[in-house]
This record gives structure tokens, C-alpha cells and sequence, in this order.
């Protein structure tokens, strides 16, 4: 294998007509020049609720983390489910309070799950997108395994463009979590004669719950 | 996959003749260019990006070496591993032993170019393994049996009844009995019958959009959320990248990603987009316990010191193809490999070499429309007119042609010879078309007419035109 490794990199050097050996240290890293950035006008809370609804996704706004449990009940009811979540257990130590009826397990989503109830780590108001981090608090599973998806995002973290949701994520560059998952909408195909269909192998319906507070 | 791209001619003529092809062909065409054409004018930075991704593929390209080493260091140091492949058979060799490797029977996989491009499927399937394509395209041209006949939508050829027929024969293993008769009865199909696949999948194969040198990182850019099944629940994730694919920063992946979407399908931004770097963290509830990079080569590091080098900055958008007059006469098949299109008729000859491939270069009108439209700004008709210029610099191109060629050289070098045989013939063709605007027949262009008609020539010629031009400037 070693030996494919040093012949590819010879060849790239005799085509870039440098020396064998030793390659230049790479300039670009280190530094993080950011390219032309969209601009857009408007608050960044109204641009984010605004392309979450474009991308075929719905959203809604509470005061505080305390109402989470109302907003997904009410949720479930609408949407005709049965009262259980299979929930982040990053949410575990908010000690949220959930009404007796409702079924909540905190842990990664398996076969079975309907829905799921995660955190965001970060909201993208260019494009309505959520950033969500593989952790033990937000396992992945939850954003691709159920039908239904709830993800609660704080206005706080919500930034204007991708770059400044990697400065909020990993600030340094390294140690990046397993996974960083920029997810916009619910799952969709147009693999059959082009026609837009939602829930391919995703959720089905992805719904975001912006906590104001 | 087995190539038929020295058919060209015979493919197309057949591609011409199939109604529901011609049919799938109108269908999506308009909706691509519509899409992209709506993004991009939402956009007023586009062309800022435009330019900024060529530089930053360019200073990649400059620096591949250096990049492609942190790149692996960077891996490396979260727990994967990186594995060097020079060509398709070390790919497929690298790929067969880290599944022996995993003890893997079932596979489940993202669509990948480059998986095509090295004949991952049949290799896999070739040692009794268990194989699933997961994009719902690439799964019907599966059961099909079928190439991609585009790089984004690879089952655009198939109309709604034919991929309900489709499933119907090959799902009553799995109690299909029912008609397909919607859109959503298809895809809900494919979802029931595929998730069990991504439950049971011992290893999961994807492909990367791009390689981020700084952090180790792979991109995988997907509207169904195939690709991050593949990619989180089976054991073991083995990533299959060309070398072209790195990028130095999350900040430069970021332009890229702003322009493959819009030229893709004219989304902003895929539903999907993720960034993997490593396998899973001791803390972490899911994700596979191995992670590998198969860095695939094949050919790509000589294109590097030589006139195509340009090409090295394809980010697989489709673009080009949607907006081929060619491509949307012929569709993919024809094309008769992996790559269609113009820029899989820059890339097939390379990869198969010119004469295997030889009538690819010359089915373009070099219209330009790619190379107006490619995100990267890639002069796909300058690579184009590069491989023919090899091809008649070898004697691969027919003696016809070369004597037509020649000809035409001859007289093209004696301006004043030229301008007198263009002057008789303008006055012939006029004579002919006795005052009507167009010509039905022409001696010895029996064919060339049999599906259009020649405008009837201009009184003057250009340059008695332009020359009139500048007088009357003058005065």
C-alpha cells in the first residue's frame, strides 16, 4: 500500500514539476479565508423561519426550553402519533416537564422509533438549515431513523452563514465531533421522473422548534 | 463496468429511435435548467463564487501533494485509516480486503461516480457479496441491471412505469403484490424494503464530494438521507475518493457546496449535507467502529502536468449534461460508459484511452453552453477539441475526415483562393434556392439535409460585408 502512497505523490510532483522529497507545508490552512458570503437583509431569525418553511420543513417559536414538551405533545397530536419520543439525552439534565401521558426515552433512535426530539447545535439562517453534532448527547440516529424529526434550535445559536456555524462548532479546527450534519428540510428524491417526493429514506416531516429565551 | 463508448454512433441512432427515452429525456431536461437557472439568478454572487472556487481548486491542485498528506495525517489522527489505490484494480482490491477484513456479507452503499468508475458493484458482487445501492436511482438502475445514464439522476431514463415493473418483478420476495401506481407508492416501496437493508448492513460503502485537508474531514452531500444511513449504521464506513476531491478548508468547502447545489438541481443546499472525520468516539451512542478513505488515483495524477488538467476541477454537478444539446438527444446510455455528456466525454478518453472512445469528443456542437454553465468554469470545448486534435495527430480519425480536414487546411491557408471558391459557391446556392430562404436539397449533402434544411447564403459574404462596414464608418 505504501508503495501505491509514494508513487501517486511522485507522480503528482513530477507533474507539478517540484522536487522528489519534500512537498511545500500546505498555506492555506491555518488561516480560514472566507469566500464570497450571500448576502440577504432581514433579521436573521425571520431569514431562518423563512427557508426552514421553503425547504419543506415546518417551524414554530416558544419563549423557553420549559415549553418543549407542550409544543411536542401538541405535535404528536396533530400529526396523529402515538405519545412516545425517543429524545437527546443531552436534553436529560434540563429536566424538562413532561406530561404523564407522554412516553419519553432518552437515548440513540432505533428501527422502531416514530419520532425522535433533538438539539441543534447551531441554526443556518442563509438557508434554514440546522447543524447537529454527533455526541453522546446528540446521537445521529435520531435526525435519520425516525419518521418524524423535532429539533429544537436556541435563537442564540442561530448564525448567518455556514462559516460562522463551524466558528461556533469547533472554534479551533480540531477534534471535530465524529459527525457534523448540516440537515435542511426532511428527506426528499426526485429519482422518479423528477417529481419532488418527500421521505425517501429520512424523516418524512422535519419540524423545528425555535427556543427564544 | 464494461465499455461501449467506441458504439456511439450505433447507440445514438437507437437512443433516437426510443420514444419513451426521448419522452424521460424532454421531461427532465427543462426542469434542471429551469431549477439551476432560478438559483443562480436568486443569487447575485454567483459569479463571485464562480471565481473563487477556481482559485481555490487551483491553489488545491498547485498544493495536491502537501494537501493530500495532511489530509491522510489529519485522518489518521482521528482513528481512520487512509489506503492508496494508483488504479481501478488496486481500488477494487483495497475494497474487497477491508470487507474479507470486516467479515462483511451484506453492503449497503451511497451512489458514488467514483464506485462506477472503478467497477466497485461488480467486483462485490463478484465475490458473493451481498451489494445494495441505497440512492433510490442508482437502486433502480440496479434491479435493472443498467449504468447511471446521468451523474445526479442516474435512473432519468426510466419513466414511472417502467420502475414500478421494475419492482414489482423484483420485490415479490419481499410480498409486493400490489400496483405502484404513484410516485410515493414507489419511493414508500423502496424506503420499507431498503431500511431493512440499512438495519442489517455489515459495512457501509459512500463516496465523498469533497476531502478536507485541515480537519480530515469527508463531505457527503445527499438530498435522501442514503448516504448518512451508509455512513452511521453499520460497523464499518469505507469512503471511496478520487484525489481530486481535496480541499484545504471547511471555509473553501463551504463556496464549493454553494455552487454544487444550485448547479445540480438548483437547490441552495442539498436537504443533507455531512461532514465525517473519523469513526465513533468512545462517548458516542451510534456510528461505525472503523473508518477508512480509499484515495483513488487512476490516471488523475498525470492529467495533472498536462493539458487537462482543468478538468481535475469537476465537482460532478451534472450541470454540463443538462445543458447539452447532445446529452439531451441521446440521453447517457449512449455515451456507453460511466461518465456522460461533455465532461464524461473529456473524461472517458482518458480513463479508456482515445481510441476506445473516439467518437466522443466529436459528438459536441462545442456550443460552449457547458463550459458557460460549468461552476468550476472548466473549458470542456477546449478539452474536447484537445482530444480530437490528438486524435488526428495519431491517424484516429477516419480517412474521410482527414482528407476533408486536409483539404480545407489547404485552401483555408490561401485566403485569396478561399474567398473566390466561397464567392462561386454562395452564388450556386443562391442560384438553387431561387429566392426562397432556405435550401431542401443540396448535390452531394443528401444525408446532412435528410433532417434539416440550409439557409440559403447572405448576398455578400462577411468579409465584403464588414469591409463595406468600415467605409461607410469612414464617411
Amino acid at each position: 500500500m505504501n508503495e501505491a502512497r509514494n508513487q501517486i505523490l511522485q507522480r503528482i510532483r513530477a507533474a507539478l514539476t517540484r522536487d522528489e522529497g519534500e512537498s511545500m507545508p500546505p498555506p492555506r490552512l491555518g488561516r480560514h479565508p472566507r469566500g464570497p458570503l450571500p448576502a440577504f437583509d432581514g433579521a436573521a431569525l425571520d431569514r431562518f423561519v423563512a427557508k426552514v418553511q421553503a425547504a419543506a420543513a415546518s417551524c414554530e417559536l416558544i419563549g423557553a426550553l420549559a415549553e418543549v414538551p407542550e409544543a411536542a405533545e401538541a405535535y404528536l397530536i396533530r400529526q396523529g402519533l402515538t405519545p412516545k419520543l425517543v429524545a437527546a439525552p443531552a436534553l436529560v439534565s434540563e429536566a424538562l416537564p413532561w406530561p404523564p401521558t407522554l412516553k419519553v426515552e432518552y437515548r440513540r433512535a432505533e428501527a422502531l422509533d416514530a419520532c425522535a426530539l433533538t438539539v441543534a447545535a447551531a441554526g443556518i439562517a442563509e438557508t434554514g438549515t440546522l447543524a447537529l453534532v454527533s455526541s453522546a448527547g446528540t446521537p445521529s440516529t435520531l435526525n435519520y431513523l425516525p419518521e418524524f424529526c423535532l429539533c429544537v434550535v436556541k435563537r442564540s445559536a442561530i448564525v448567518t452563514h455556514m462559516e460562522d456555524a463551524w466558528d461556533l462548532l469547533c472554534a479551533e479546527r480540531n477534534h471535530l465531533p465524529r459527525a457534523v450534519h448540516f440537515i435542511t428540510g426532511p428527506s426528499r428524491t426526485a429519482d422518479v421522473e423528477q417529481t419532488l417526493q418527500l421521505g425517501a429514506h429520512g424523516p418524512r416531516q422535519l419540524h423545528v422548534i425555535v427556543v427564544t429565551d | 463496468m464494461e465499455s461501449h463508448s467506441h458504439e456511439f454512433k450505433r447507440n445514438a441512432a437507437r437512443a433516437l429511435a426510443n420514444a419513451t427515452l426521448q419522452g424521460a429525456l424532454r421531461n427532465a431536461r427543462g426542469r434542471f435548467v429551469g431549477h439551476r437557472r432560478e438559483a443562480v439568478a436568486a443569487l447575485p454572487e454567483f459569479e463571485a463564487l464562480r471565481r473563487a472556487a477556481r482559485e481555490i481548486k487551483e491553489h488545491t491542485l498547485n498544493h495536491l501533494d502537501s494537501y493530500l498528506e495532511h489530509f491522510e495525517q489529519q485522518v489518521l489522527a482521528s482513528g481512520g485509516q487512509v489506503h492508496w489505490a494508483g488504479d481501478a484494480a488496486q481500488a477494487r482490491q483495497i475494497v474487497l480486503e477491508l470487507c474479507r477484513n470486516a467479515d462483511a456479507k451484506r453492503i449497503t452503499k451511497g451512489k458514488s461516480m467514483v464506485g462506477e468508475e472503478i467497477g466497485l458493484n461488480e467486483a462485490l458482487e463478484g465475490a458473493a457479496l451481498d451489494v445494495i445501492e441505497t440512492d433510490l436511482g442508482e437502486y433502480i438502475i440496479q434491479l435493472a441491471g443498467e449504468p447511471p445514464s446521468h451523474i445526479i439522476a442516474p435512473a432519468v431514463h426510466k419513466t414511472r412505469g417502467e420502475i414500478a415493473e421494475l419492482f414489482r418483478a423484483h420485490h415479490r420476495i419481499y410480498g409486493l403484490t400490489g400496483e405502484l401506481d404513484s410516485v410515493q407508492a414507489i419511493v414508500d416501496e423502496a424506503r420499507t424494503v431498503l431500511r431493512q437493508k440499512f438495519l442489517s448492513a455489515d459495512l457501509g460503502i459512500t463516496g465523498a464530494n469533497l476531502l478536507i485537508a485541515e480537519t480530515g474531514s469527508i463531505a457527503l452531500v445527499t438530498n435522501e438521507g442514503n448516504g448518512d444511513l451508509t455512513a452511521t449504521l453499520p460497523r464499518v464506513h469505507v469512503v471511496v475518493a478520487s484525489i481530486e476531491k481535496v480541499v484545504p478548508t471547511l471555509e473553501d468547502a463551504a463556496v464549493i457546496l454553494r455552487l454544487l447545489a444550485r448547479s445540480a438541481t438548483g437547490q441552495e443546499i442539498t436537504a443533507y449535507t455531512s461532514f465525517y472525520t473519523g469513526p465513533r468516539r468512545d462517548s458516542d451512542l451510534d456510528g461505525p467502529q472503523e473508518f477508512h478513505v480509499v484515495l483513488v488515483d487512476n490516471g488523475r495524477s498525470e492529467w495533472l502536468g498536462n493539458e487537462y488538467r482543468e478538468m481535475l476541477r469537476c465537482i460532478r454537478c451534472g450541470a454540463c449534461l443538462n445543458h447539452c444539446p447532445v446529452y439531451n438527444t441521446v440521453g447517457g446510455h449512449a455515451y456507453g460508459w460511466v461518465y456522460p455528456g461533455p465532461m464524461g466525454s473529456v473524461l472517458s478518453p482518458l480513463m479508456l484511452g482515445l481510441p476506445q472512445a473516439a467518437d466522443l469528443p466529436n459528438a459536441s456542437t462545442l456550443c460552449g453552453r457547458c463550459e458557460q454553465v460549468c461552476p468550476m468554469s472548466i473549458p470542456l470545448p477546449r478539452l474536447l477539441r484537445a482530444h480530437r486534435r490528438r486524435q488526428f495527430k495519431h491517424g484516429l480519425t477516419a480517412a474521410r475526415e482527414r482528407w476533408a480536414l486536409r483539404t480545407w487546411g489547404f485552401f483555408a491557408q490561401r485566403p485569396r483562393l478561399y474567398r473566390l471558391l466561397v464567392g462561386m459557391s454562395r452564388t450556386a446556392l443562391r442560384v438553387l434556392a431561387g429566392g426562397r430562404g432556405s435550401l431542401r436539397r443540396v448535390p452531394l449533402a443528401g444525408a446532412w439535409l435528410a433532417g434539416r434544411d440550409l439557409p440559403a447564403p447572405a448576398d455578400a459574404s462577411f468579409i465584403q460585408q464588414w469591409r463595406q462596414h468600415r467605409r461607410s464608418d469612414r464617411t
